[in-house]
């Protein structure tokens, strides 16, 4: 790949002159972008990646594949708007090897080229959808949100489900088994509460409050293979900072780890994950299906006022699929002392990494400046900071493509409270690149003007196509399954 | 005008309308509808000001394409972009009640325009009018959509449109221009596509005899098909908001029956034209006799329908929210409102005294129920988004800024197109807690907007600058008072929140005079006379206020000496010697003592404390 760099300059030339924009000097100078681009690892099928100069004046970009072609793009109020067809173009071009943007800038009538930068294409696509919810930063009131699906490939998205259909009521915890679109489970509060079961055209309301557990179904995890899901039940509560770097504080009171039976509708759990000395939750099964994983701390009496003293450990427990049984004993892969707390453990598809949360205490991530992702190397229990990807705000939620080779998570370095999705590339040894914030048309307008945050961000390899009119008939007018809680086999 | 080609336009039993009737429904009708325009814009603005003024804080419009076009991308959409531009200016005296007038006259003369085609009748002139007034009764409820009036308005143009110029065109034409108007008026107007447009053309063409009229029914059924289609694409919810008034009233609340009334008057009205059509001739006198009588009838009837729908209450509180806003506090206190016996006034109205450094002489001249007075609520599961926004701006009032900034993000957030108060409590309470980035985003926000754009370009000064921030009279005052030790809010109750800031900054009066006015409220002797104990002669309280002076007599009835030596003055205690002699001759009597003093002594806490009962 280096050896075709020879052919840049003289591309470079030719599509500076086509676009009228012939640079007369270089510059070591560089500019800020919006989003930040520079040397970002992005998917061969990723949409263009659009982005505003942050300095006023007439610019202009060239962009250079690695096989040596290049085509010009001008600024419109400082945003490059980047063509579909020849981006998908260059980008399958430079598949293993990296796109070259320089910036010109003309003063005084004369063309300037800055220092140029690099965007590598990995060989590795993405999944071709990531599913999200967006909701307003905040949990008091709301109006409008919805579960929404983006198409990575270009910037359309659309609603799986929107909470306009049945009264404006609360949607979270959407989630699909491996990827896939053709399955998905999500929770409505308030008005028409329930879980929602998709499976094609199979729509089930579920009633998921049984007497012997805390609540109803909370955070899904499905199992890869069989027809189970592995929920926490929460007593779950928040408050609000009177003067603290978080503004928001949510916290359990009480949790435990439970799978459902999607076939019987049946919940069961084992003793060692339905604790009253502890609060586990955060399930997560491994791509076998033969673990789970899952976050546990002592319980604290009393809260909130013991909030600071909770900290969950990254614990895993074996399972047999067949039996629908836990196997002890419990191992803990990350210890969390008296000075951090892991959640959301997301194990890659291919068994090898685990990413979770780490923050000084609690569970609810989101709400905590400090949170930053740990990489777990599975292989050898190593547990690592992913340096590439934390910034000095929030990391949190975050999920694997399909063939483990991309990771979206949520971020909210930019302003500090709306969560932005943010994509990166991890190898096979684990290591992330420089991750890159999910494209939009025109990323900075969009950005500053959307008003909600996303949240649960899933990768997909397709289009959810569930009819969500036909959700929220059932919603709004069946009564649903009740589930019935299997006590655990004393032996 | 078009010519009608091959169908007559009336009965041949008609008689062509003399010269007499033409002047009339062409320029006395022109005369009606000025005056109307004039009268309702009086009365509008005489009676509804602060509901202007209201729907003016339900959105936050930004002057920005992209905006615009994210508003136009649901049926009916130009016309929620109509509205909302309109609204940003009804702040602007006279603005509101003009801009309301003018869509309801219009609608009249558009629909007077379709229907003296049907039968040319100056008689039935004011019933035209009856649609639009239904509709701007049924807008005294703020939960209403003004997208209402201009949709409604649009529909009927283009009601009009097809009237005046394809009616008289072959069927073929008429269809397709009819098809057209139809499904543009799916994009501006929404519902009223199916209510208004669809089913006017064809009784327009049934009632005016067209060839093949019945044909027109394809309009209904492209209706039917515009927003079942509108539906399935997720642009609509259901079919109420594809095809009802629903569409415009807050989706959250059940809509009221009387919001579809104003296209149903509209239909009924063709009706009417449609069967006086058959009374060969009226007489030029007996229609302007009827044209009187309908006038006063329609006025009166609009008239006793406003009032009825127009809760003096609420419609208080929303002119004493203005006042709050505009920081009216003088106009707050003035108010015969002020007097009502309602939380949510009490709060503005405290919030005014303590604006004007009076709440701890006034507070017991207006009325109080025990500590919901100076505020409302303090528990996080408030739902009531009015509530809310008057109680986000007392937390800020008195420095609760964690606490303003939540309910103030729950109101910005609850209500579907903003509000620009709290939007600005926003601003400036992530400027005093340095969360700048946040700050920025909302200065962006309303450095788009047409009224508040000056005022978020001045709060550009302060962000990223601690110093800027900190050398603010309010920005900083209210950082100084952010509480040195952090605790979840509501937890241990709104008085120690008050304690906490007053302890983060000494000087803060306004933290200090709510911190006591809460007790005098609660009837705490104990604790008032706690807190004289420790702070007096001291800055937080060099001087004890009148009515805590009060407090402290009825706290320290045997120990005036104590009282005396913490600032009680002996004006004060004369006063109280007198209201006890008044209260004893009053028991000898057996006279009310509640009555009998209020007169002298009601604006005092000792007559509070001895007779007012309020809920905790």
């Amino acid at each position: 790949m280096r050896a075709r760099w020879f052919l840049i300059p003289a591309a470079w030339l030719a599509v500076a002159c086509a676009s009228r924009a012939v640079p007369e000097e270089r510059w070591a100078q560089e500019v800020q972008i919006f989003p930040d681009y520079k040397e970002v690892t992005v998917p061969p099928n990723i949409a263009p990646l659009d982005f505003s100069v942050e300095e006023a004046g007439a610019w202009r970009l060239v962009v250079e594949g690695a096989d040596g072609r290049a085509f010009g793009v001008k600024a419109r109020r400082g945003l490059f708007r980047i063509p579909a067809r020849r981006w998908r173009s260059i980008l399958s071009a430079s598949r293993g090897g990296a796109l070259r943007l320089t910036l010109c800038r003309r003063e005084k009538g004369t063309w300037s080229a800055l220092a140029p930068f690099l965007i590598f294409v990995s060989p590795d696509p993405v999944d071709s959808h990531i599913a999200y919810r967006l909701i307003a930063p905040g949990y008091g009131l709301w109006n409008e949100m919805g579960i929404y699906q983006r198409d990575l490939e270009s910037y359309r998205q659309t609603p799986v489900y929107e909470n306009r259909l049945t009264s404006y009521n609360c949607v979270n915890c959407h989630s699909f088994p491996m990827q896939d679109p053709g399955r998905m489970v999500f929770h409505m509060r308030a008005n028409n509460a329930g879980t929602v079961l998709c499976e094609g055209d199979h729509l089930e309301k579920l009633n998921t409050k049984t007497p012997e557990t805390l609540s109803a179904l909370v955070y899904p995890y499905w199992h890869p293979q069989d027809d189970l899901i592995a929920f926490s039940v929460n007593q779950t509560w928040q408050s609000f900072h009177a003067h603290d770097a978080n503004r928001i504080e949510v916290y359990d009171g009480a949790s435990d780890v439970v799978v459902y039976d999607l076939r019987s509708h049946a919940v069961f759990s084992d003793p060692l994950l339905m604790s009253p000395d502890a609060f586990e939750t955060f399930p997560a099964f491994s791509p076998d299906g033969k673990a789970l994983y899952f976050c546990t701390a002592p319980a604290i009496d009393p809260m909130p006022e013991g909030y600071r003293q909770v900290h969950y450990n990254l614990c895993r427990i074996g399972f047999d699929p067949d039996t629908r049984t836990f196997k002890g004993p419990v191992d803990t892969l990350f210890h969390a002392a008296d000075t951090s707390s892991a959640s959301f453990p997301r194990i890659s598809p291919d068994g090898r990494h685990l990413v979770f949360t780490k923050h000084a205490f609690g569970n609810f991530s989101i709400w905590h400046h400090d949170a930053d992702l740990y990489r777990v190397d599975l292989s050898d229990g190593t547990v690592s900071a992913m340096t590439a990807v934390n910034s000095d705000d929030t990391e949190s939620y975050h999920s694997w493509s399909h063939n483990s080779r991309w990771m979206v998570f949520s971020s909210r370095r930019i302003d500090g409270l709306y969560t932005r999705l943010y994509i990166t590339h991890i190898d096979e040894q684990g290591n992330a690149s420089k991750p890159f914030l999910l494209p939009q048309k025109d990323p900075k307008r969009y950005y500053a003007d959307l008003l909600f945050s996303y949240n649960i961000p899933e990768f997909i390899t397709g289009a959810v196509t569930f009819d969500r009119h036909r959700i929220a008939a059932m919603m709004r007018h069946e009564p649903g399954t009740d589930l019935t809680f299997r006590p655990s086999d004393p032996s | 005008m078009l010519k009608d080609r091959s169908i007559p336009r009336r009965p041949e039993t008609t008689p062509a309308p003399g010269r007499a009737e033409k002047y009339l429904s062409g320029w006395g009708a022109a005369v009606f509808f000025v005056a109307a325009f004039v009268a309702l814009w009086i009365y509008l603005e005489r009676t509804q000001l602060y509901l202007f003024h209201y729907r003016e804080q339900q959105q936050v419009f930004l002057m920005d394409w992209h905006y615009g076009l994210g508003l136009m991308k649901r049926p009916g959409g130009f016309s929620r972009l109509v509205s909302q531009f309109l609204i940003q200016f009804f702040q602007v005296p006279l603005v509101g009640s003009a801009v309301t007038a003018l869509p309801g006259v219009l609608s009249g003369a558009f629909l007077w325009g379709i229907c003296r085609r049907i039968k040319d009748c100056v008689g039935l002139l004011p019933l035209c009018m009856a649609p639009s007034l239904l509709l701007l009764t049924a807008l005294t409820d703020t939960y209403l959509s003004y997208q209402a009036l201009a949709a409604f308005t649009l529909a009927v143009a283009l009601l009009w449109i097809y009237a005046a110029g394809v009616s008289t065109r072959r069927i073929g034409i008429r269809l397709g221009i009819g098809a057209a108007l139809t499904l543009l008026s799916f994009i501006l107007c929404g519902p009223f596509m199916m209510t208004v447009v669809a089913p006017g053309i064809l009784l327009f063409d049934l009632f005016t005899r067209r060839e093949k009229a019945p044909l027109q029914t394809v309009q209904l059924l492209l209706a039917f098909l515009a927003g079942s289609a509108g539906i399935l694409c997720g642009l609509l919810r259901d079919m109420p908001e594809a095809f009802l008034c629903e569409a415009f009233y807050e989706a959250m609340l059940e809509a009221p029956y009387g919001l579809n009334l104003c296209w149903i008057a509209t239909l009924a009205c063709l009706t009417v034209f449609f069967l006086l059509s058959f009374i060969r001739r009226i007489p030029v006198a007996a229609g302007l006799a009827a044209a009187l009588l309908l006038t006063v009838l329609s006025a009166f009837l609009y008239k006793e329908g406003v009032r009825k729908a127009l809760n003096p209450r609420v419609y208080a509180t929303e002119r004493m929210y203005d006042f709050l806003c505009a920081g009216r506090w003088d106009d707050i206190l003035r108010d015969p409102a002020a007097h009502y016996n309602n939380y949510l006034i009490t709060n503005i109205v405290n919030m005014a005294l303590s604006r004007k450094g009076t709440l701890l002489e006034d507070l017991f001249s207006y009325p109080q129920n025990g500590p919901l007075s100076l505020l409302a609520a303090d528990e996080k599961d408030l739902q009531t988004i009015p509530l809310l926004q008057v109680i986000s701006q007392v937390h800020y009032h008195f420095g609760n800024v964690a606490c303003a900034q939540n309910l103030g993000f729950d109101v910005f957030v609850g209500r579907r197109d903003g509000n620009p108060s709290m939007l600005q409590m926003l601003v400036k309470t992530n400027l005093i807690t340095g969360a700048y980035g946040v700050a920025e985003k909302y200065i962006a926000r309303l450095e788009k907007t047409w009224r508040y754009a000056d005022w978020a370009h001045g709060m550009r000064r302060f962000l990223w600058d601690d110093a800027a921030v900190d050398g603010d009279p309010e920005l900083g005052s209210k950082r100084r008072g952010l509480p040195r030790e952090n605790a979840f809010l509501f937890t241990h109750g709104v008085y120690k929140e008050m304690q906490d800031i007053l302890e983060a900054n000494p000087s803060d009066r306004t933290a200090r005079d709510y911190q006591l006015a809460l007790l005098l409220l609660m009837k705490n002797n104990a604790a008032i006379r706690s807190f004289v104990e420790a702070r007096f002669g001291t800055p937080v309280l060099p001087e004890v206020p009148p009515l805590v002076q009060q407090a402290l007599i009825a706290a320290s009835e045997e120990d005036l000496d104590w009282c005396r030596a913490h600032g009680v003055g002996q004006e004060v205690l004369d006063r109280y010697r007198r209201f006890r002699e008044r209260y004893a001759e009053c028991v000898r009597s057996r006279e009310n003592p509640a009555q009998a003093l209020r007169r002298e002594f009601g604006s005092t806490y000792w007559y509070y404390f001895l007779f007012k009962e309020f809920q905790t």
